[in-house]
């Protein structure tokens, strides 16, 4: 059930971003669940979320997918050594990976939207350490 | 572990083969009919959203301005008044009725043809929900009134991609025209930058350019000729530099567009 609530997230992210929104909410959750999932289901979430991308936003079918699946092995073999939950780690790489992809699709680095959302990054890690909501090896949270 | 990691590659490298084989695949258009049928929905429900992010914008637009607040709540009133039910469709088709009467009354070619078209997003580029299926092709101009909205990048079969005059890399060439002349002041290239900003440049220095002219498509490189584009807002310092550039402002805000039409030539 959680699987179907997350790919509707991801589902209605990229609506979003489809319709108006600037920010690249989709880049920012495939980041939180690489830091929180396992790797089987961050890969699969990853490919699809940029199916779902591609689709609202008309760019070719595998573009943003193969992006995110970069990124999100990047942070999976990251993770294997260091804390990748980390604020200060979580804020820096949504800043970079941010800048990435915009310039990617616009040929601008965008800094400002991946400032904004390295912000939003740190708010939501906030609450995730304020309220102890963190999940064991993807099998359920613990509170 | 090392199976785990071993796991994690497999997965890894069998994705990217996917995503790049449907990136190549889409690009080389053997996906079209599978993704035109997939949009369908998706499209529905972007529009949908896009248009609710119009009406909240335009709410509290109310509270932004003390003189727009009156006018605004007597027009809400009258649209009550008349409209029962499904506001959302009922302003829809408003909005279109209003902007084909503009478009009759606009100065344009007799011989132009257009297609109406509801905007389904606004990001870098613009969406529309008319495909190839009614006739829109790639290269199309697309306008408000006789103000251009920019060009149609690429088609699918149930929606299209248009690049605005702001989209970070488009050039436009257009002429420069005091408003109340129809001379042609200077000609340059009207370049589209991040953040919706209009940059006119490869303006000769040898050519008058003031704050409050109009720029106008020139006709050239597949843009319409005559379109309104914007209003230079600021000349920047000559310099020595053999051309001058300067800010120009749109005249239209592409974010708050509903409705905008594809010139079927």
């Amino acid at each position: 059930m959680s699987k179907f609530l997350i790919l509707g997230l991801f589902f209605f992210s990229a609506v979003l971003q489809g319709a108006f929104l600037p920010l690249n909410l989709v880049l920012l959750a495939v980041i939180f669940l690489a830091a929180y999932r396992s790797a089987k289901e961050v890969l699969l979430t990853a490919f699809i979320a940029g199916c779902f991308l591609d689709l609202a936003k008309g760019t070719p079918v595998g573009f943003s997918s193969f992006w995110l699946l970069v990124i999100s092995f990047l942070l999976i073999v990251y993770r294997r050594r260091f804390d990748s939950r980390h604020p200060v780690f979580l804020i820096f790489i949504t800043f970079l990976t941010s800048g990435l992809m915009n310039y990617l699709a616009v040929k601008n680095y965008g800094w400002d939207l991946a400032f904004i959302l390295a912000l939003i990054a740190f708010i939501f890690r906030s609450i995730l350490k304020l309220f102890s909501l963190e999940a064991i090896d993807g099998i359920k949270l613990k509170v | 572990m090392k199976d785990g990691s071993k796991k994690e590659v497999f997965w890894f490298v069998l994705l990217v083969f996917l995503s790049l084989s449907l990136f190549f695949f889409d690009k080389k258009g053997h996906l079209k009919s599978i993704r035109g049928l997939i949009e369908r929905p998706i499209m529905t429900v972007e529009k949908e959203v896009y248009s609710l992010n119009i009406s909240i914008s335009s709410y509290l637009n109310i509270f932004s301005s003390r003189k727009s607040q009156q006018a605004e709540l007597l027009r809400l009133q009258v649209e009550l008044q008349r409209l029962a039910v499904d506001q959302n469709k009922l302003l829809t088709c408003q909005a279109e009725n209003e902007k084909i009467k503009k478009l009759l009354g606009a100065p344009l070619p007799a011989s132009w043809k257009f297609l109406l078209s509801p905007v389904a997003g606004v990001s870098d580029l613009m969406r529309l929900d008319k495909g190839e299926k009614a006739g829109v092709k790639a290269g199309m101009n697309v306008v408000s009134e006789n103000i251009l909205v920019g060009k149609v990048l690429k088609a699918g079969d149930y929606h299209c991609l248009v690049e605005l005059p702001t989209t970070n890399g488009t050039k436009i060439p257009v002429v420069i025209k005091r408003p109340d002349s129809d001379a042609v002041q200077a000609r340059g290239l009207l370049l589209g930058q991040y953040g919706g900003q209009l940059l006119l440049d490869k303006v000769l220095q040898a050519e008058d350019i003031q704050k409050g002219d109009l720029v106008v498509s020139s006709g050239d490189e597949d843009f319409l000729g005559d379109l309104l584009i914007g209003q230079i807002s600021e000349v920047l310092g000559k310099s020595a530099e053999v051309y001058q550039k300067a800010r120009v402002r749109p005249f239209l805000d592409y974010q708050k567009l509903a409705v905008v039409f594809i010139v079927i030539r």
